[in-house]
Formats: C-alpha cells, structure tokens, sequence
C-alpha cells in the first residue's frame, strides 16, 4: 500500500471511480491507526489518527488523518462520494414496508416458548 | 478462525451493530464501503476480525446516512481523549507559570540594578 498525504489521496480516489465506472468495485476502508510509538514520547497522550485506504482490488493507496485535518478531510470526502456515487435508484414506499429488521424472526421463535411455560 | 458474517436488512440495525463492535474493540476493527458503479450497489461492512456485519443498498437514501456515518467514523477516530485534553492544559498552565517566574526574577533584577545605582 501506498500512503500519500491527503489532497493526493483524494485525487487519486476519484481517478479510481471515473476508472472503474462501466466494470469493476471501489472499496474505501477506514479504521483507527495507533501512531508510531517513541520510547521518549510514551509518557504524552497518543494522538489519534485514522488511516483511510482506498482500492480497486489491485492497486491501494491510504492516507493518515488527524483531528486537525478532519474536518476539511470529511467535507472533500462526503462530496467526492457524492459525485460519484449518483447512480443509485429511490425507492418506492411500497418496497420500503417490505424491508423487515433481520432480528424479528429470532423474536417470533422465542414467542410459543413462552407461551407453554405459562401453561405449566 | 471461524467467520460468521451477518447481512443485516436494515441502516439502523447496521449502525447499533457497528457501535458494538468498535466499543468492544477500536482498535481491530474497521469500517468498509464497496461501491460499484456497474451495478449501482453500495455494500457497507465492519468487522472486528471475528464477526462481519454488512449492508447492500441500491438506495439513494441510504447513501445519504452513509455520509452521516463516513464523518461520523471520521470523527469518532480522530477524537482526542480528555486525558489529552487535560495534560496539554497542565503542560499550558506550566508554561505560563513559568514565564511569570521569570517576568518576576527579571523585575527583581531592575530593581536591585536601580538601588545599586542610587
């Protein structure tokens, strides 16, 4: 993986989804990257930082943020996704009310359990 | 290692899923999204290394949460803990503290060198 700073990252994203827009997937990772530890430095507090990979399952790059980038980094972000991510559809009411919450089976099972306890 | 993923049906139970999964663990696990353009599908994910729980959507309002959840995960990592926050303070006050140690020292000094004069 390639790590770059952060308005290269993005420039590089976004070839990656003009690339990939007739055959092929973006995969965007983002996770908390512990910063490289100095034996001098244990003692001050860690800053937090998180790293951000982006892929089209050959080639990575990733980029290393931190609270002071953040919110220009979330702001370049959610509109680069916006521009490429413009093709999914609205869905009508009437498949929405078809959507169930996958716990619900789990519930309706436990139900005649209960039910013969009670009858005992 | 045994994987166990879940494909969970609804945005909301993915999130509570998710906010499990990184207060059990933050530092192993991760947030994924898959995006492909051909298919107009977007696949959210987050695992610990031990469970998966994922989303597919085709839906233009769930890309919408999404944003909401990319700034919030953003956020969320790069917050600096009140430990933090609490020794930089005491490291500010300390400096203050000593520049007006030496601010004092350097008046004591102008007023000997006055008195020395006279």
């Amino acid at each position: 993986m390639v790590l770059v700073d952060e308005p290269t990252f993005l420039l590089e994203t976004a070839k990656l989804f003009t690339k990939t827009r007739q055959k092929g997937s973006v995969w965007i990772t983002i996770k908390k990257c512990p910063p490289p530890v100095k034996k001098a430095d244990k003692e001050k507090p860690q800053v937090a930082m998180a790293l951000v990979r982006c892929t089209d399952g050959k080639k990575t790059i990733g980029t290393l943020i931190n609270a002071s980038n953040v919110v220009r980094f979330q702001v370049q972000f959610a509109s680069l996704m916006k521009t490429n991510i413009d093709n999914l559809k609205k869905m009508d009411d009437k498949k929405k009310k078809d959507k169930k919450p996958s716990a619900k089976p789990a519930a309706q099972a436990q139900a005649p359990k209960k039910k013969g306890t009670h009858k005992e | 290692y045994f994987f166990s993923t879940m494909y969970v049906t609804t945005l909301d139970e993915f999130v509570v899923e998710a906010e499990r999964l990184f207060t059990a663990d933050p530092a192993n696990t991760r947030y994924s999204i898959k995006f492909r353009h051909c298919d107009a599908q977007v696949v959210l994910k987050v695992t610990d290394n031990r469970t998966v729980i994922s989303y597919k959507t085709k839906e233009l309002s769930d890309v919408k949460l999404m944003e909401k959840l990319n700034n919030a995960f953003l956020h969320h990592f790069t917050e600096i803990s009140p430990e933090a926050v609490a020794m930089e303070l005491d490291e500010r006050q300390k400096q203050q503290e000593k520049q007006q140690l030496a601010a004092q020292q350097k008046k004591q000094q102008q007023q000997q060198a006055q008195q020395q004069k006279k």
